[in-house]
């Protein structure tokens, strides 16, 4: 379990990111974290990995300060980050080299998730596009089993079968024991997988809330006029989508995208989810 | 209990970075080395002189290992690198143990087959010029091996060393001009001091403190005094590299 306690961060001569900040995530999910450019999602992540010293406060993995850097957390997450660097060997001499340090790896697992992205296990790695060299990384990390997966931007420079496939080696990983915190801002390329959103904005949490707490609350509906109740409401190829209170027992899908609109531009809506309804 | 330190860790993450990190660019750079020497080496040379080869080696091998020491961490200069080394599941003290081992053991040692190399290729130009009657071998750390001469060697590399960790970047020259700065400063403050203090007597103070050092230096053996010193500064510099390893980030904050 991640416990982000009163978290505060900034760069040097820069506006503060983080302050105060807390927060808790459970095992067994795939959480979303989404946020306009610049509100610290990448920051988060490095955060929690454990590659940048918060001003304030901890990240603590398991109850132990990721920030430590000790061997035992290490081993069992893996963060795939957005910009990566991958040696010029061939693919068998870098997980070689690398499988070692995770207990949990599993060859068998590699191949697997290589064969879902159609990539040769005996390729070097020198020779790769960009695109190509993200499979293998995510492929890896997939075959570790670690119970922490950090995800930044994962599904950048995927051609749009393989975002399919990225989707399908996402649900082959998961289990109970294991926790993804993706942060993107291609929602629909992870749309399905989300159980638990986080929306970062203006120096804090708007949002941290899982998609069931969230779609008992409140309803997508498309309508023709936007309802006087509707916290957020863009137009729709029949005349608009709104974010209203839940009425009734019957459940909506949640639009991503459209949820995260709705809390960065409704400060009632962020409200009233925390309230529970009230 | 946790682990701090575990052997095979570490030889895990000395055998990853040799086969998948520095490894490559330092083979590359041995071989360079070796055929660039090798070529000198018959150009100065000549038909019959060994005595400039000696020097010629021995510069060119200290420059290359100081850079090679000093550009230890410069390849996680580079953000996306510094992620992948930050995260590798291996304590703080095994990452910085294999780098120690990488500098001062696997990087000496690499210096072998550079001499091989050069001292074949210097041979085989002299056959090729002059014949048989002028090949020979070069050994340029006959001249020079003893005891006070690694103490030095290696006091000096630990300053490039520690140099690595603060700065992260150009981290050779900077850490070149820092000492050279800082000698210069050494020296203006204490000449400016006993000029200020003795300018009516410099001579005579001058004169007094040579006496004096004289004096001591009789009952005492200057080699271990000076190899105690620069032990002890060159653990000192080991141990605060340790820590600035030990604080890095992501990020390059200074």
């Amino acid at each position: 379990m991640i416990e982000v306690k009163d978290l505060s961060f900034s760069y040097k001569g820069r506006k503060r990111i983080f302050s105060d900040f807390s927060m808790q995530l459970g095992g067994g999910i795939v959480c979303g974290l989404l946020g306009r450019n610049g509100t610290g999602k990448s920051t988060l992540l490095n955060l929690i990995a454990g590659l940048l010293t918060p001003s304030a406060g901890c990240v603590e993995c398991n109850g132990v300060n990721t920030r430590l850097r000790r061997c035992d957390v290490l081993s069992g997450m893996f963060f795939v980050s957005e910009e990566f660097s991958l040696p010029e060997v061939k693919l068998s001499a870098f997980v070689d080299c690398n499988a070692p340090f995770y207990p949990k790896f599993s060859r068998d697992d590699m191949k697997s998730y290589l064969d879902a992205f159609e990539l040769d296990s005996n390729v070097s790695l020198a020779g790769l596009s960009m695109g190509q060299r993200k499979k293998v990384l995510l492929s890896f990390a997939f075959a570790t089993n670690v119970g922490l997966l950090l995800m930044d931007e994962p599904t950048n420079g995927l051609d749009i079968p393989c975002k399919g496939q990225f989707r399908r080696a996402l649900s082959m990983y998961m289990s109970d024991e294991r926790s993804v915190i993706i942060s993107t801002h291609q929602v629909m390329d992870v749309d399905n997988l989300l159980d638990h959103v986080l929306v970062l904005g203006n120096n804090a949490v708007l949002l941290n809330e899982t998609l069931a707490r969230i779609s008992s609350l409140v309803s997508v509906v498309s309508c023709g006029q936007v309802p006087g109740d509707a916290f957020y409401s863009q137009p729709s190829p029949v005349g608009y989508y709104a974010v209203v209170p839940r009425k009734d027992d019957s459940e909506t899908d949640i639009n991503i995208e459209l949820l995260f609109n709705a809390v960065i531009s409704s400060p009632a809506l962020t409200e009233y989810i925390k309230k529970g309804g009230k | 209990m946790r682990e701090v330190f575990s052997f095979r860790r570490f030889g895990l993450v000395l055998y990853r970075e040799l086969m998948t990190g520095s490894g490559k660019k330092m083979l590359h750079a041995i071989l360079a080395l070796g055929c660039t020497l090798g070529v000198l080496g018959v150009i100065i040379g000549a038909k019959n002189s060994y005595a400039g080869i000696n020097s010629m080696y021995l510069m060119c091998y200290t420059v290359f290992i100081v850079f090679a020491v000093g550009s230890v961490n410069g390849v996680r200069a580079d953000r996306r690198k510094m992620t992948s080394w930050l995260m590798l599941p291996a304590t703080d003290l095994e990452k910085y143990v294999s780098m120690l081992v990488y500098c001062f053991i696997v990087l000496p040692l690499s210096l072998l087959p550079a001499w091989l190399l050069s001292e074949g290729i210097r041979n085989l130009g002299r056959l090729a010029f002059w014949g048989t009657g002028h090949m020979g071998v070069a050994f340029p750390l006959y001249h020079v091996f003893s005891m006070e001469t690694v103490f030095s060697f290696l006091f000096m590399l630990s300053f490039f060393f520690l140099g690595a960790f603060v700065f992260r970047r150009n981290a050779v020259f900077k850490t070149a001009l820092a000492g050279t700065l800082l000698v210069i400063l050494l020296t203006a403050v204490f000449g400016l001091s006993v000029w200020l203090f003795h300018s009516d007597d410099y001579v005579e103070f001058s004169y007094k403190v040579n006496v004096l050092f004289g004096r001591f230096m009789e009952h005492v053996d200057f080699r271990w005094i000076n190899g105690g010193a620069t032990m002890l500064i060159t653990v000192v510099n080991f141990v605060l590299a340790y820590f600035r390893f030990k604080e890095s980030e992501v990020i390059h904050r200074y």
